[in-house]
């Protein structure tokens, strides 16, 4: 446990650092931004999702998926933070990221901070919309049995949008048979944001 | 608010096993520092009080759990402006007390001293990064990492940043 001693300064972020969970002060407190950081050491120990382009989108995706889980009365994440909301996945343009493969943040990847490691989180609005699709169509019980097999069973470090989709189709077949409604519903919930099985990213610097 | 459905008890309480059982949960709470462990403040030692800048200087601060993009660039006779990921801009000016503070921090940190990268070296999802650019040196880092001389100017521009409201 370690405490900052000098009252006065805030430290506005929460973060995992791979041995840690480090939250300033009023960030620990929100649910949903603990279940975030807490899915990151997950993620880090299962599909090892590597934090940039693609794979860093889903990586903060699973943490934000996992976080809607937890805190379950509203697709916001971060709503109790001392600043507000940060992200919306019903509505990921609230916040300026994108929804659909059409508006993929083309940011590059390199050591620029500002770039966000090719933007992962605004990124991360395009697979968090498909989870919020998917709960409405099939009820998130299922969902989130689809998606914790999918982060711990299916993905690869390297795996991007479109290896998403396959597995969470993959995993919907094992559980719910391919002539499922859920199937079907998930399916159509990928189609929703552009992912159909045949999406080509667009070429980002460093991706 | 915080409602949970049985089902995503489960599968959290899943997950917080996974993580306990690996031994990996060690909470850490900031609460003060303008960032990680870094008092903020002014000079510091080896701060003159009367420094002034030798150009513009520009703080880029990236990613956090908000995946922010902020670039701020502070110009010697303290006018600045703030660029952000959504391409909105702000400009002010600063007060010559503030201006005085971070001509000081930047003087202390000697920025050409430090190694241009001064990250991890590992990954660290939403932490922040940063970059200074200022007097022909560069330095690169993030939370965590940030050099001891360094932090109070990371504190001081993160405050401005955060001041002028960016996402």
């Amino acid at each position: 446990m370690h405490f900052c001693e000098k009252p006065g300064e805030q430290f506005n972020n929460a973060y995992w650092n791979g041995e840690q969970m480090v939250f300033g002060e009023g960030y620990a407190a929100p649910l949903d931004v603990t279940a975030h950081e807490l899915t990151h050491a997950i993620t880090d120990r299962t599909a090892d999702l590597v934090y940039e382009c693609q794979s860093g989108a889903l990586n903060e995706s699973f943490s934000d998926i996992f976080a809607s889980n937890v805190d379950t009365d509203d697709w916001e994440i971060g709503e109790d933070l001392p600043g507000g909301p940060l992200r919306d996945m019903a509505d990921p343009g609230r916040f300026g990221d994108p929804a659909h493969v059409d508006d993929y943040d083309t940011r590059p990847n390199d050591d620029d901070p500002f770039n966000d490691h090719g933007a992962v989180h605004s990124n991360s609005g395009i697979p968090n919309h498909v989870y919020y699709l998917i709960v409405q169509n099939i009820g998130r019980k299922d969902a989130e049995q689809v998606m914790y097999r999918v982060l711990t069973e299916e993905l690869e470090p390297t795996s991007g949008f479109e290896d998403f989709r396959t597995a969470s189709l993959k995993v919907a077949r094992d559980l719910f048979g391919e002539r499922s409604s859920q199937y079907a519903q998930i399916d159509q919930s990928f189609a929703a944001v552009g992912l159909d099985g045949s999406w080509v990213a667009p070429e980002v610097e460093g991706c | 608010m915080l409602r949970r459905t049985r089902s995503s008890r489960v599968v959290f309480a899943k997950m917080r096993s996974a993580v306990l059982i690996a031994g990996l949960m060690t909470l850490a709470i900031a609460g003060c520092g303008g960032d990680d462990e870094s008092p903020a403040g002014s000079g510091g030692p080896g701060s003159s009080g009367d420094a002034q800048l030798a150009g513009p200087l520009t703080f880029t601060r990236g990613g956090g759990i908000a995946g922010r993009a902020d670039k701020l660039v502070v110009q010697p006779d303290g006018s600045v402006s703030l660029t952000t990921r959504s391409g909105g801009e702000r400009a002010v000016k600063l007060e010559p007390a503030e201006l005085q503070t971070i001509a000081d921090n930047a003087d202390s940190a000697d920025l050409a001293g430090l190694p241009e990268d001064s990250t991890a070296g590992r990954t660290q999802p939403d932490a922040f990064g940063y970059r200074v650019v200022y007097d022909g040196a560069t330095v690169t880092t993030e939370s965590g990492s940030v050099p001891d001389r360094m932090g109070p100017l990371v504190a001081t521009l993160s405050k401005i940043v955060d001041r002028l409201g960016a996402k």
